[in-house]
């Protein structure tokens, strides 16, 4: 690392040297190489959707279950939103509420992905039972990892929020976090449309 | 080491600037309109899941009406919550070559396997 780069990442010479530019564009390029991991998953539950082995298939989903998942975790994008809106106008507190009000939401949404989990295993699909088994859960469950990653993040922003340590141009900040979770979100919406609309 | 440290100073300062300048677009959605996008997404979430019960809707046609309300739907997401259209073009692109990234190895793997 450069002299430069080291001052810059340590706050120095703060009057020249804003770092949360550099920052910003490193989270759009982890976003878009995200894109061809999920877009891998997605082609590879295509093609394995209908190699049930005998077992169960896309007749377990239950749509209004997950269309109120789906529901849950775009909403919590409008609360993330606002979240970020409030930390713009400084208000704090306000940032505060709709940080904790997504990480409940994103928590629900996986709660609601845990049960039908445990509902489909009940059922005789788990992961080695089919290569649709696999790849359905591969792609959802990876996607509740991030869902869980995010929900992880929202709380810790929350919680230094309390002590004043929320800060706008070191670390990740809510603008950051924002955008991991709109991703999140995009994807779901690709997912819930691909892999459970269509199919049913 | 002067002649690098001098380009990672402009590096910096120049992404610096354009940040600051983004910074002046304050041309973001108000709550209110946040609150209006979000019930736009719900209504057409409301339509998606509607569209599989419908028999007139069935086959090509349906997919292709989930494949509209889902790029909507999506396009909304990453323009207004994301504010992708407001943000610089290196973001933007960074974004496309992403998704282009991902809908070509998409296309080419189900190319490969003949399921399309």
């Amino acid at each position: 690392m450069t002299d430069a780069a080291i001052e810059a990442a340590q706050g120095g010479h703060e009057e020249h040297h804003d770092v949360k530019p550099v920052r910003k564009t490193a989270m759009w390029v982890f976003l878009g190489s995200e894109f061809v991991f999920f877009g891998a998953m997605i082609a590879t539950f295509l093609l394995y959707r209908n190699t049930t082995n005998g077992g169960p298939g896309t007749e377990l989903f239950d749509i209004p279950f997950t269309s109120a998942s789906s529901f849950v975790l775009l909403m919590s994008s409008l609360t993330m939103v606002l979240a970020h809106n409030a930390f713009e106008n400084k208000d704090m507190r306000q940032t505060r509420v709709w940080l904790i009000a997504t990480a409940l939401l994103g928590s629900t949404f996986l709660a609601g992905q845990i049960f039908e989990f445990t509902e489909f295993i009940h059922q005789g699909l788990t992961l080695p039972t089919s290569p649709f088994g696999s790849s359905f859960y591969m792609l959802t469950g990876f996607h509740g990892i991030h869902v869980a990653v995010g929900v992880m993040l929202l709380s810790a922003m929350a919680i230094l929020s309390f002590s004043g340590r929320l800060y706008d141009d070191r670390g990740l900040n809510v603008e950051l976090i924002g955008l991991y979770w709109h991703f999140v979100d995009i994807i779901w919406i690709v997912i819930f449309t691909v892999v459970y609309l269509m199919q049913a | 080491m002067t002649t690098e440290t001098t380009e990672v100073e402009e590096l910096v300062d120049s992404a610096a600037h354009d940040d600051h300048h983004d910074e002046e677009h304050l041309d973001h959605p108000t709550p209110k309109q946040y609150w209006l996008i979000a019930l736009a997404l719900a209504v057409l979430t409301g339509i998606e899941i509607a569209v599989p019960s419908i028999d007139a809707l069935d086959g090509p046609v349906g997919v292709s009406l989930l494949f509209i309300l889902g790029g909507i739907k999506f396009g909304m997401v990453v323009a207004l919550f994301m504010h992708l259209k407001f943000e610089k073009p290196l973001y933007k692109m960074l974004f496309l070559v992403g998704l282009a990234g991902a809908l070509a190895m998409f296309i080419v793997v189900l190319l490969t396997f003949q399921a399309i």
